[in-house]
């Protein structure tokens, strides 16, 4: 379906690893995948299971292993000229998973949402109507302006981080957990803003989350990470409506729902790794239907092809 | 007749701050029964923290206690001849912490009898010791345990809460962990101070859904074992739904509505009840925007006149800009401040969407 359209984010075979030789640990293992302007595409998947590292990798924290991450058709990995650089920190925006770790404590927050602005030429007087205008967006009165980030709640803060990601009017936006520490009521204004801006701004997101029901509202398309790699990746609804690798199925079973009934009589699937057996058949990543990816082995896609 | 292990009387919580005064907490009232669990739900900055901070005596510098008391009766008369040492009604000794003066008092309390597990983990991790040394740290300061028993019971502690790998991790600094394992370490010092009261604040946002449904139920097992009596803020009502007996929900650092879990999600009475489960994206339709609450909440600078959500309530009666409702009683368990429940109110539906909720997560076409 999606074949026409355009690509943003490529990235390919990316392998993310910490620490030197013998302490090494590779936290991503190779992950492919695309994303398309103007769509959302979700990042789900267990702790631990390198979703922060990838997104720090596009935005060059971490260096990558090996592999390749394209940003309009530009590799952005290894060394890049000064002005792609600078091209990537603007049109690119993080918003960070640790609201109150990821803000300076000593900063009030009108610099510390204005500090990706200084040094752009930009008059005080823009610069602070900017600052106004991106605080007024995620919610927050101008007054607040001048506190400081530990006299906020948490979910304050949090829309602090949005705001700083927000003022930069970037192109494409990496939301690590944008939304976990909001009540449910900001939730949606902050998922209703950001889907406006989506639409006026045909702003891009890679949108990283544990809380399967907003992104099963939010995302367009849906990656699964496991220990490093993607096991499956699909259409939202696919996803939810066949959900193919038993990781992905563990997942789903795993979503709290609102609904104190159905929370006393769940069944949990769980997932043990050790029900592949990749040893004598190992997996390959296959498109198993249009746009319905899976990480499997021949035994598997047989049975997963009965599922649909 | 359950027992209260803590009772909160018109607790009245402020800060001052560069001149002003802020009111964060306006008369709280709350029993917490033994061995129950209790959730608090509520918008942000509505005061849920706060309010738990007092619990423990950590309430920040510039926030004081303007009036209330917070009595403990988990200590029996352990600390009978402290001032603030006194009985019920029954003849139940108790403690008023809202009279503590001193960090020994709190010294006495946090960690042994209440111990909270915070809403950001990276604040509550010394950034410059192992994983295993902070949680051998709580077992020696609050069970005596020392040497190999303690490694030992780290270890043992660590599996608990799922952290894979344990002896690697033992080892680790908290930046070498993601957020959701720095999470499961803070839930790990807390599960190993075997307080009677465990607070927990946001404590699963950081964890994906298949961990958290395993600590949900490692929780729910701890307070079988232990007889732990839960307070559980989250922001996410399936959590609520799973590991709640009781609902509180706030609203400008007061108490609104407080029900058994299913009177809450099944019979909301609270127009803020009603329109915090409006948002749950459940209930929203892909490519619509979601309900969302119209407008900011009060600002807790001024006095607030009335019923404290009405100005973005749009079922608001007159009365409700005037005077502050009391606590109407729907059932034994279940109470809410708002006069769409005097009888002389005019009858008002609650949003027909809520119906919906009872067909939440039931068997989806295609399974
Ligand atoms: N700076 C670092 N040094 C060493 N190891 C790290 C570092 N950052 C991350 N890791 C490791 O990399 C792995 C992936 O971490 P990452 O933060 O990407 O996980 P995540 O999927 O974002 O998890 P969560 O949902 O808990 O945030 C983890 O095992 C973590 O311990
Ligand atoms: N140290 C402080 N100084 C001044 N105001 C404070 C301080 N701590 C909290 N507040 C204010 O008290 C109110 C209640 O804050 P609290 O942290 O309890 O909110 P919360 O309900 O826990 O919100 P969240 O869900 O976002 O964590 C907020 O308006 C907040 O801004
Ligand atoms: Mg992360
Ligand atoms: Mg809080």
């Amino acid at each position: 379906m999606a074949n026409d359209r355009e690509i943003i984010l490529k990235v390919r075979d990316l392998k993310v690893a910490f620490g030197s030789r013998r302490k090494r640990f590779e936290a991503v293992k190779g992950v492919s995948f695309d994303v398309y302007k103007g769509e959302t595409f979700g990042i789900v998947g267990e702790s631990g299971s390198g979703k922060t590292t990838i997104g720090r990798s596009i935005i060059r924290v971490y260096p990558a292993t090996s592999g390749s991450i394209k940003f309009h058709d530009k590799e952005i990995t290894g060394r890049i000229s000064k002005e792609l650089d600078r091209e990537i920190t603007n049109k690119i925006q993080m918003i960070f998973q640790d609201p109150m770790a990821s803000l300076n404590e000593r900063a009030k927050i009108d610099y510390i949402v204005s500090e990706g602005l200084q040094g752009r030429g930009f008059s005080k007087k823009e610069i602070s109507e900017k600052v106004t205008q991106a605080l007024n967006d995620v919610g927050l009165l101008p007054e607040f302006a001048s506190r400081f980030p530990h006299e906020f709640s948490g979910g304050q803060r949090q829309r602090i981080g949005i705001a700083r990601a927000l003022v930069m009017n970037p192109e494409f936006i990496i939301a690590d957990e944008p939304i976990s520490a909001l009540d449910v009521s900001i939730r949606a204004q902050v998922l209703n803003l950001m889907s406006q801006l989506q639409r006026e701004r045909g702003l891009t997101y890679l949108f990283i989350s544990h809380d399967l029901s907003v992104m099963r509202f939010i995302c367009d398309r849906i990656a699964v990470i496991h220990k490093g790699r993607i096991v499956e990746m699909a259409e939202t609804e696919k996803l939810f409506e066949h959900p193919l690798h038993p990781y992905t199925r563990a997942l789903l079973s795993a979503i709290p729902q609102p609904n104190p009934d159905v929370e006393k009589n769940k069944v949990l699937e769980i997932y043990d790794p050790s029900c592949h057996h990749y040893d004598r058949d190992p997996a390959e990543w296959t498109e198993i239907e249009p746009g319905h990816h899976v990480l499997a082995n021949q035994e598997e896609l047989a049975a997963y092809r009965k599922l649909l | 007749m359950q027992k209260p292990i803590l009772s909160v009387r018109d607790l009245h919580v402020k800060f001052k701050l560069r001149g002003r005064v802020l009111h964060a907490l306006r008369g709280v009232n709350l029993d917490v029964f033994e061995g129950e669990s209790l959730a608090i739900v509520g918008e942000s900055g509505c005061g849920k923290s706060v309010l738990n901070k007092n619990f423990i005596g950590l309430l920040d510098q510039n926030g004081f206690i303007d009036q209330g008391s917070i009595r403990y009766f988990g200590m029996g008369d352990k600390m009978r001849n402290h001032p603030a040492a006194g009985h019920d009604q029954e003849g139940r000794p108790f403690i008023d912490m809202a009279q503590f003066k001193s960090n020994d008092d709190w010294l006495r309390i946090r960690g042994s009898e209440v111990c909270m597990i915070p809403q950001d983990p990276m604040t509550s991790l010394n950034p410059l010791k192992t994983i295993g040394w902070q949680i051998s740290e709580a077992l020696e300061l609050h069970r005596g345990m020392q040497g190999k028993m303690a490694h030992d019971e780290v270890i043992r502690i660590l599996q608990d809460v799922r952290i894979d790998d344990p002896e690697r991790r033992y080892k680790q600094y908290p930046h070498e962990l993601s957020g959701g394992m720095r999470q499961r370490i803070v839930i790990a010092i807390a599960i190993a101070c075997q307080p009677k009261i465990l607070i927990c604040d946001e404590p699963t946002t950081a964890l994906d859904v298949t961990i958290q449904a395993q600590v949900l139920t490692l929780l729910k097992e701890l307070k079988e074992k232990y007889k732990l009596t839960i307070i559980f803020i989250t922001h996410d009502l399936g959590v609520v739904a799973n590991i709640a007996e009781r609902v509180a929900v706030m609203y400008a650092g007061d108490i609104v509505e407080l029900g058994m879990v299913n009177e809450i999600f099944y019979e909301p009475q609270h127009p803020y009840t009603w329109a915090l489960l409006s948002s749950l994206p459940q209930l929203g339709h892909r490519g619509e925007d979601l309900y969302s609450i119209k407008g900011t909440p009060p600002n807790l600078f001024k006095e607030i006149k009335g019923d404290a959500f009405a100005a973005r309530n749009p079922h608001a009666l007159v009365i409700d800009h005037k005077e502050q409702p009391p606590y109407f009683e729907v059932s034994p368990t279940h109470k809410a401040r708002t006069w769409l429940l005097d009888p002389r109110a005019p009858q008002v539906e609650p949003p027909a969407a809520l119906r919906k909720i009872k067909d939440i997560g039931g068997v989806k076409h295609g399974e």
